[in-house]
């Protein structure tokens, strides 16, 4: 069971936006995709979608290649946001097309989430605000009852009310229906909670994928202040800086334990302090330990 | 509900209002035209009887003094001077150009609809296959269409028959059928045309431009290889020029035949294989750029150059046929190439060099 | 019950502690239901996996029962029941905490003023 993306590479014109792209999602499990603006993200989702054609890799969706089975695809959703059909048509003319090309849509949920929030039924979708276009979004995605659901920022620019609206579809799809759900946002704070999972890419690459309860219990974010100019070796290897500012370093720690206390200790610091560990602490510390490499080369 | 059902449903869903109103258009101009031309051949019954035409012709003769009689004169010749010989030139000029041009923005429309309204985005991201979906459009579309153009002819010919004497209008079956068949055999290429300069090229302008363009010199291709009056091959004007020039009517509708259907296969394998993110100057896809550029002046230089306007010696051809080639070449290349690109990469290059 | 985004604990952690304290409290009180994972994870907008991680927790703690069909309840709490393993391993982490305080300077009193507004007022 599950979903998968395997070895996913997409080059547009002479560019390499996505190298050797490997995702994994179960159902029950909400994995957040985070990424600065323009690292590839939503090219991503169009691969995965088959909007744009990758140019090596394919997609498992329960153990079944998407290439041999297209009718795969009907247990998977994704909306593109930016580019969609919907603004010439009402809500439910868009929800007619949907439940064709699922077999799977449940027209009665649809109804009952149209009723509950409030959806005008003869508007078309051009003429809703920005926050009910995002909750319609939502109500779509859960209807067509698929297993898996990619939403690419769906928080982005909805208000509090509608936001708390789309947090509840999601964490009843996930907890009732078991759906899997890969959710990208460039608002960390919004998924900080949210997700099981948290896959950081950058420059192309995935280059963390942390599990978020486990990382917190393991890792710790530290603020530091050492007696000497330089900062201990044992830090540096065991850690990824997330901060330096003259002497004060905030660093991650993602394996953290006795002895590095110990050694830490015995450098007699002039500030040994712990620090809450955020899903923002982890995305700076990903990239900058990439760019740390990066600068070596 | 099967793939296939669901699918139908999906294709009549989002067409249905459009073919609507392809219908009703292509109605409402035949019907105008029908009308247009029972008129102006009333008038002329009005005018010109073919007792006044006998004493006209006879009276001319015995002017110019030559021994001319109205014995002499045959039937077929007075036709042809009216102008109204076989019937063919009713249906000509109800079903030539304007449905010509029609027909290539059915083509279009079919396939830069989707792609503009971001519908492709949709089915790409459904489990349906893109080829089965692109077949059910296309069929649907041109097929109720062609049905409505057909419907209209032979209620164009119907109404000729009955309300226009057979003086002025008199055709065998079979050449009407023949014609039929030419037409519609015509029109799918046409169709065909539309389609797939829709999906590779990027663009409503672009892609409008291309089609016409193509469409125009394609019509002086068949017009000098294919041979048929007026270098028109939707426009005969008699039995007697189908037969003088080029290959007979049933080659030609083979011909058609043949070419849509390649254009069609052709037309869904790049749908199936396209990819949105080519949100590229001019073409949808970038390995075509060669290709394409190469095709572009070959055609056009064999085209123009061999095109005969005139020229008899060899030599005469093939010089023209390469200046119309190089011309072709810049601009073709500019079209599809965009130079700013080409401009940039070049001082790209130069500044690497530099540093 | 509060989770706190700043806090430096995990969240399932934060949940843990804060149903006992709850319970504690007498807010939660014996064969109470407690709300179903799914309903805690939407008061918090967490995660339901790190709410049910938390509630597997505080079952083999004996603190919630699940009954199938039904829901999650506070289990009563006998005092023979008390987990004396834990207790002194919370006991050595309070009193370390002690160490730490008075080396900082912190007079007794003062941390007998900590104790007893925490128990007055519920303020940590």
């Amino acid at each position: 069971m599950g979903f998968e993306i395997k070895g996913l590479s997409e080059k547009i014109g002479d560019k390499d936006i996505l190298k050797d792209i490997n995702i994994s999602l179960v159902p029950g499990e909400i994995v957040g995709l985070i990424g600065r603006n323009g690292v590839g993200k939503t090219t991503l989702f169009r691969s995965i979608a088959g909007q744009y054609i990758p140019d090596t890799g394919d997609i498992l969706i329960d153990d079944q290649w998407i290439k041999e089975d297209l009718t795969l695809k009907e247990k998977l959703f994704y909306l593109d946001t930016q580019n969609n059909f919907f603004d010439s048509y009402t809500i439910d003319k868009i929800a007619d097309f949907y439940e064709l090309a699922y077999q799977t849509f449940d027209r009665e949920k649809y109804n009952n989430w149209v009723i509950e929030y409030d959806l005008p039924r003869q508007t078309k979708y051009r003429q809703f605000s920005k926050g009910m276009q995002g909750l319609f979004n939502i109500v779509l995605a859960f209807s067509t009852g698929a297993p898996y659901v990619i939403l690419d920022e769906p928080l982005d620019g909805l208000d509090v009310i509608v936001r708390k609206q789309v947090f509840q579809i999601i964490i009843d799809a996930v907890s009732e229906d078991q759906r899997g759900v890969l959710i990208s946002s460039h608002n960390l704070e919004e998924l900080d909670r949210l997700i099981d999972r948290a896959i950081v890419l950058k420059g192309s690459h995935i280059v963390s994928d942390y599990r978020l309860e486990d990382t917190r219990s393991e890792a710790r974010k530290v603020q530091l202040v050492f007696k000497s100019k330089e900062i201990p070796t044992f830090v540096k290897e065991n850690s990824r800086a997330i901060s330096i500012q003259g002497r004060v370093v905030v660093v991650l720690f993602e394996h953290y334990s006795a002895e590095l206390e110990a050694q830490i200790q015995a450098e007699d610091p002039a500030l040994f302090e712990e620090l809450p560990l955020t899903l923002e602490d982890l995305f700076r510390a990903s990239i900058s330990a990439k760019e740390s490499t990066e600068g070596e080369k | 509900m099967t793939v296939n059902k669901r699918l139908n449903q999906i294709v009549w869903q989002r067409y249905k209002w459009f073919i609507a109103l392809f219908v009703a258009l292509i109605v409402g101009v035949s019907m105008m035209n029908t009308v247009g031309t029972i008129n102006s051949v009333k008038d002329t019954e009005k005018m010109t009887t073919y007792e006044y035409y006998v004493k006209q012709t006879n009276s001319d003769a015995k002017e110019s003094k030559i021994k001319n009689h109205v014995s002499q004169l045959d039937y077929k010749k007075y036709q042809a001077d009216m102008g109204y010989n076989d019937g063919s030139t009713i249906l000509g000029n109800a079903w030539s150009e304007i449905f010509l041009l029609f027909i290539v923005g059915v083509g279009l429309f079919t396939s830069l609809y989707d792609l503009k309204t971001k519908f492709n985005e949709f089915i790409f991201s459904s489990g349906f296959s893109r080829r089965r979906y692109f077949w059910k459009k296309s069929g649907l579309i041109f097929i109720t269409t062609l049905a409505t153009i057909v419907i209209c002819m032979i209620a164009d010919v119907g109404i000729a028959k009955l309300f226009i004497s057979s003086n002025y209008f008199h055709v065998s079956e079979s050449f009407l059928v023949l014609k039929l068949g030419h037409y519609i055999a015509g029109y799918t290429a046409i169709y065909a045309v539309g389609t797939i300069v829709g999906i590779l090229v990027n663009g409503i302008l672009a892609a409008t431009i291309t089609a016409f363009g193509f469409l125009g010199s394609w019509i002086i291709f068949t017009g000098a290889f294919l041979n048929n009056s007026m270098g028109n091959p939707f426009n005969y004007a008699s039995e007697y020029n189908m037969e003088m020039m080029g290959p007979s009517v049933p080659v030609q509708i083979v011909i058609f035949l043949i070419l849509a259907a390649l254009m069609m296969w052709a037309a869904s394998y790049f749908f199936n294989n396209l990819s949105l993110e080519q949100d590229g100057p001019y073409l949808q896809f970038n390995y075509l750029k060669k290709p394409l550029l190469i095709f572009v002046t070959l055609y056009i230089g064999f085209i123009i150059g061999g095109q005969g306007r005139g020229y008899t010696k060899l030599s005469e051809m093939i010089k023209v046929g390469v200046i119309t080639g190089i011309i072709t070449f810049i601009v073709a290349y500019i079209v599809i190439y965009r130079p700013q690109n080409i401009w940039q990469k070049i001082q790209n290059k130069s500044s690497k060099n530099k540093s | 019950m509060q989770i706190n985004k700043t806090s430096s604990k995990p969240f399932y952690e934060q949940l843990i502690s804060g149903i006992k304290e709850d319970i504690f409290k007498g807010i939660l009180q014996t064969d109470d239901k407690v709300p179903s994972v799914r309903e805690m994870a939407k008061i918090h907008e967490m995660n339901p996996n790190t709410v049910s991680k938390a509630y597997k927790v505080l079952e083999s703690q004996d603190v919630l029962v699940t009954v199938k069909g039904r829901g999650t309840y506070v289990k009563a709490t006998n005092e023979s029941d008390r987990d004396e393993r834990q207790i002194q391993k919370v006991r050595t982490i309070l009193l370390d905490t002690i160490k730490e305080v008075t080396y900082l300077g912190v007079q007794e009193n003062e941390i007998h003023d900590w104790i007893k507004q925490y128990f007055e007022k519920g303020e940590s």
